[in-house]
C-alpha cells in the first residue's frame, strides 16, 4: 500500500516536472517571439541576450545539434570621433562618438568603449558557459571535425583624423582594473569571473585602431569584438580526461590571456592549450589547425577573455571553449578564427 | 460485478490512451509550429545581411571618383563551412548586355541573388536585389568563381565542364571586395 502511494506520488511529481519543462520551454519561445515582434519597445540587446537563450536551452530533436534558433544579434557598429566614412559606408545604425578635446577624457572615452564591448560580447553570451552551437554539430557528422563559429558583437573604428598621441596611451587592462562596469560593485575582471592576472596588451588594441601593420595588416583602423566557441565532439567526456597520456580531472577556468603556442601544427590559444579541458579538447577535435603565420600572428596579438569546460544548460554533458577576442576587422583576421560566422551584419 | 469492473477498467484504459495520444499529437504540432517560425526568423535574418551586403556595395560604388579604389567586407550568408557552395552570389549587368533582370533594364546594376549559378538572370528574378550603379560600365572580374556545369561534348555525350563565372561567391564567414574605379568603369573583385 505504501510503496503504491509512493508509486503515484513519484508518477505526479515527474508529471509536474514535465508540465513545468514545457511549460519553461513554451515561455523561452513566446517571449522570443514576442521580443522579435518589438512588443513595448525591447531593444535589439534583449533580442539578442534572449536568442542565445533559447539557442541554449530549447531543446534539440536530434543527440548534439543545437536547435535552429537564429541568434538575433546585431553587429553594433562604433565611430570614435565621428567620422569614418571608409569604415561604415552604406552602414546603417552606427553609434557616432564625439571625442572630447582634452586628451585625457577622450582617452577615457575610447577605454571605456572598448571595455564596455568586451564585456557586453561576453556577457552576452552567457560567458561562454552556455552550449550556443551544440557540441556534435552537422558539420560533425559530415567531416569528424568541429568548426569554430562566432558572432561579431562589434565593430569599432576610430576616426582617421584622431589624435594618435591618444589612441598610444589608452590602455584597457588598466582600464578594466580600476573601473567598474555599470550596475556593478566590481571591476570588469571581477565582475566576469576572469582572473586579471594574465597579461591583457594594450598594445594589441593601440596598434590595431591606428592601423599600424605591427598589429594590423591592412591598416583598417578598425577592430571587431568576436565571441567565438569551438565544442568537442559528443563522445568527449568532461569528467576524467587523457592529456598526454596522463588522466587529468577536468575542472572548469575562466581566464585572460593573449599567447599562443605552436606546434606539431595546431596554432591555438595558449590559456586553451595550457588548461586541462581545453587541452583535451584539442586532442579530441585533433583537426583544429590554424596554418598560416599571419593567422597564428592575430592569435598572439589577441585579448581574449576565455573559458573552457562543461556547458551549463541543455548541452550540460557536453564540453568546449568560448572566447571573446579583439582581432584588427580584416578578412584573414576574423576568418583565421571563424569558419562560420552567425548574427546580423 | 466482475462485467462492470471490466467495463469500468476498459473505459479508464481507453480514456488514458486517448489522452495520452491527444497529448503527443499536441506537443508535436507545438514543436512543428516553433520549427516553422524559427525557421522564417532565420531566412529573414539572411536576407537583411544580404540587403546590408547590397546596400554596402551599391553606396561604395556610387561614392567613387575616377581613380579611386575601396574595400568592402561583407558578411557571411552560408550556413555551412567553406567546403560547401553556397547559392548566394554577386552579379552585375550593364545596360546593353542581352540578358539583363527584368525589372533594371536599360541600367547598369549590382545585384545579390540567391539560386543556381547556371541561370545567373533566372536566379537574380526570382530571387535578387538589385541596385542601380551610376557609371558608364560595371565590371565582375572574371576570375571570380569557377562553377561545374553540364556540357555537350561530341565524343563523350554529356559531360560536366568547370568554366568561369563573372561573379563573386558568399561564404559562410567574412569575404572582401575591392572596389574600383578607372575610367568611368565600376570594378567588383573579390580579394583573397
Amino acid at each position: 500500500m505504501l510503496i503504491e502511494r509512493g508509486k503515484k506520488r513519484g508518477a505526479i511529481q515527474a508529471e509536474y516536472i514535465l508540465i513545468a519543462v514545457i511549460l519553461i520551454i513554451a515561455f523561452i519561445a513566446l517571449a522570443y517571439f514576442l521580443v522579435r515582434l518589438n512588443i513595448q519597445g525591447i531593444g535589439e540587446d534583449a533580442a539578442c541576450k534572449l536568442s542565445i537563450l533559447a539557442k541554449a536551452t530549447v531543446p534539440t530533436l536530434l543527440p548534439g545539434v543545437a536547435p535552429s534558433v537564429p541568434i538575433e544579434c546585431v553587429t553594433k557598429k562604433i565611430c570614435l570621433g565621428g567620422e569614418c566614412k571608409e569604415n561604415f559606408e552604406g552602414e546603417k545604425n552606427v553609434d557616432e562618438v564625439k571625442l572630447s578635446k582634452d586628451s585625457i577624457v577622450s582617452r577615457k572615452q575610447i577605454e571605456k568603449k572598448v571595455a564596455d564591448s568586451f564585456y557586453d560580447c561576453w556577457d552576452d553570451f552567457g560567458r561562454g558557459k552556455m552550449d550556443i552551437f551544440g557540441s556534435l554539430s552537422e558539420s560533425i557528422i559530415a567531416t569528424g571535425n568541429s568548426k569554430p563559429r562566432c558572432v561579431v558583437c562589434s565593430r569599432i573604428a576610430i576616426d582617421k583624423n584622431a589624435d594618435p598621441k591618444v589612441v598610444e596611451k589608452v590602455n584597457i587592462r588598466d582600464y578594466m582594473t580600476n573601473n567598474k562596469p555599470k550596475g556593478s560593485d566590481f571591476n570588469y575582471f571581477k565582475t566576469l569571473d576572469l582572473g586579471s592576472d594574465s597579461k591583457l596588451d594594450a598594445r594589441t588594441i593601440q596598434g590595431s585602431l591606428l592601423g599600424q601593420s605591427e598589429y594590423n595588416s591592412k591598416k583598417s583602423n578598425e577592430v571587431a569584438v568576436v565571441f567565438m566557441q569551438i565544442s568537442a565532439p559528443s563522445q568527449f567526456k568532461a569528467g576524467t580526461t587523457m592529456v598526454g597520456g596522463a588522466a587529468v580531472g577536468a575542472g572548469s577556468v575562466a581566464f585572460v590571456g593573449s599567447k599562443l603556442i605552436t606546434g606539431s601544427g595546431l596554432r591555438v590559444f595558449k590559456p586553451v592549450l595550457t588548461n586541462p579541458v581545453g587541452a583535451s579538447i584539442v586532442a579530441a577535435i585533433g583537426s583544429l589547425a590554424f596554418a598560416s603565420a599571419e593567422i597564428s600572428a592575430a592569435w598572439s596579438r589577441a585579448d581574449v577573455a576565455a573559458y573552457c569546460g562543461t556547458y551549463t544548460g541543455r548541452g550540460s554533458s557536453n564540453t568546449g571553449c568560448s572566447v571573446v577576442q579583439i582581432l584588427p576587422y580584416d578578412r584573414s583576421s576574423i576568418n583565421s578564427i571563424c569558419e562560420i560566422v552567425e548574427g546580423e551584419a | 460485478m466482475i462485467r462492470i469492473n471490466n467495463k469500468k477498467g476498459f473505459l479508464l484504459l481507453e480514456k488514458s490512451v486517448l489522452e495520452l495520444i491527444l497529448t503527443i499529437i499536441g506537443i508535436l504540432l507545438i514543436l512543428v509550429v516553433v520549427v516553422y517560425l524559427f525557421g522564417l526568423v532565420s531566412t529573414a535574418q539572411v536576407k537583411r545581411n544580404a540587403q546590408t551586403s547590397l546596400d554596402i556595395l551599391e553606396s561604395r560604388a556610387n561614392s567613387l571618383e575616377d581613380g579611386q579604389k575601396i574595400m568592402a567586407k561583407l558578411p557571411g550568408l552560408c550556413k555551412e563551412g567553406n567546403d560547401k557552395t553556397c547559392d548566394w552570389f554577386i552579379a552585375g549587368w550593364n545596360k546593353d548586355d542581352l540578358k539583363i533582370p527584368e525589372k533594371y533594364l536599360l541600367k547598369n546594376v549590382i545585384c545579390v541573388c540567391n539560386g543556381k549559378m547556371d541561370d545567373l538572370v533566372n536566379a537574380c528574378n526570382v530571387q535578387g536585389l538589385c541596385r542601380e550603379v551610376k557609371s558608364a560600365k560595371i565590371e565582375i572580374a572574371l576570375n571570380s568563381f569557377e562553377v561545374k556545369v553540364d556540357a555537350m561534348n561530341k565524343k563523350e555525350g554529356k559531360t560536366t565542364e568547370l568554366i568561369k563565372l563573372p561573379i563573386i561567391a558568399f561564404q559562410s564567414n567574412l569575404i572582401e571586395v575591392e572596389i574600383s574605379k578607372n575610367n568611368g568603369v565600376v570594378s567588383f573583385k573579390k580579394i583573397g
